[in-house]
């Protein structure tokens, strides 16, 4: 059976390329663009792995991994975070919230991602 | 003479109470002086903070929109989107670099955004030197195989002292004078490492053999943007940043960062970092 993945990207444009790429991996993909349809796929689709941007409208990834930490059935569901904001604080924020790996979007490529994920899940 | 005395003790009092008027006057003006000076000081960081957010905001978001070209170049150069032909596939190669180009210009820019910040935190700790300058320079071996560079470390049999650093920021100095070597070298060329203690500090010098810097260049080497004329002509591509960024790094850790250079023959950068107590 294959592995689900869920990408949280509002960036339609981002989230089509990421969401093809992972499909034609042999990934079973779910997309959410906010924390609402984020909430809705993870209880609905039980992911396997969650991909999630940390820029997102009105409530924001570190909220949405606090929350994903908070609720036990998903307390231990890895999580990459993919985002272009690299400060340091925002990338401790995200270590310490637990994390797979905080992936800066603009310098990797998805192939790069497909064998992050790989080595995550398989 | 009672009178002369009177006269001269009223005048003292009429000038002390000159003075202390003045003086009040003075106070006055000094304390709303210095209250516009603290307004201003507030209103100039509240800018300067503005500033960096705005600087910060637009770097992100054009970050993300060369990211989606990156993503989509890729997929395309891998055949994701279907066969491609050789010509098309040389094209979207060049596109992919000159993108890539885009993303450390932005990449380096919000470098010094954050350096010219003067509350910048820097996280000191020791650092072995030795294998800090080793992973460094294994990170550029394969780029400088590819351009056919010797990239030479002379200390490596030498027990070297720990450093006292921000490793972090202080792996940025010697990533950009690696890259600057490689970069602005000659074909067939040469880099050397190496490695020198003087007092309490230590000494890292990269030297290269190619195409180096004029006289009349040399002052501008660490200023923002600045591209030397042989630099910009060249075919290498470069965002004047770079060696700005060093410079900040360097100076926060109390060191030094120079070069002695000649116009194509070649240049030997250096910089300085402090020794940890316990080595």
């Amino acid at each position: 059976m294959s592995k689900k993945i869920l990408i949280v990207e509002d960036d339609s444009f981002l989230q089509g390329l990421a969401s093809r790429k992972l499909k034609a991996e042999g990934y079973d993909v779910a997309t959410a663009s906010n924390h609402t349809e984020a909430f809705n796929s993870l209880m609905s689709n039980k992911p396997d792995l969650v991909l999630l941007d940390l820029l997102l409208p009105e409530v924001d990834g570190f909220e949405i991994l606090k929350k994903i930490r908070e609720a036990g059935d998903t307390k231990k569901l890895p999580v990459i975070v993919f985002s272009n904001l690299s400060e340091d604080k925002d990338i401790k924020r995200v270590q310490d919230l637990g994390v797979v790996e905080f992936m800066i979007k603009s310098n990797f490529t998805l192939d790069e991602l497909v064998a992050k994920i790989k080595k995550t899940i398989g | 003479m009672v009178f002369i005395c009177y006269n001269f003790s009223k005048q003292m009092d009429d000038i002390q109470t000159k003075i202390e008027n003045i003086k009040s006057i003075a106070i006055a003006e000094a304390r709303i002086l210095l209250q516009k000076l603290i307004n201003e000081n507030r209103h100039l960081k509240n800018l300067n903070a503005m500033r960096t957010d705005l600087i910060s905001l637009n770097a992100h978001q054009l970050r993300t929109s060369l990211s989606a070209i990156k993503w989509f170049m890729k997929m395309f150069i891998d055949g994701d989107f279907g066969k491609i032909n050789t010509e098309q596939k040389e094209v979207l190669e060049k596109s992919f670099k000159v993108n890539e180009h885009g993303i450390k210009l932005v990449t380096e820019m919000l470098r010094a955004n954050k350096m010219d910040q003067p509350d910048m935190s820097y996280k000191f700790e020791e650092i072995d030197l030795k294998k800090f300058i080793e992973t460094i320079m294994f990170e550029f071996s394969a780029e400088a195989k590819r351009v056919n560079i010797d990239l030479y470390y002379e200390n490596k049999n030498e027990v070297l002292p720990n450093i006292f650093a921000d490793e972090e920021k202080i792996r940025i100095v010697l990533q950009n004078l690696l890259e600057n070597a490689i970069k602005y070298n000659k074909i067939d060329g040469r880099v050397v490492v190496s490695t020198k203690q003087e007092g309490g500090k230590m000494k890292i010098f990269v030297k290269d053999t190619g195409i180096g810097v004029s006289e009349e260049c040399k002052n501008g080497v660490f200023e923002k943007f600045y591209r030397a004329p042989n630099a910009v002509d060249g075919p290498y591509t470069g965002t004047g940043l770079g060696l700005y960024n060093s410079k900040k790094v360097v100076e926060r850790h109390g060191g030094e960062i120079g070069f002695n250079s000649n116009e194509d023959e070649g240049s030997m950068f250096f910089f300085t970092v402090p020794i940890a107590k316990k080595s």
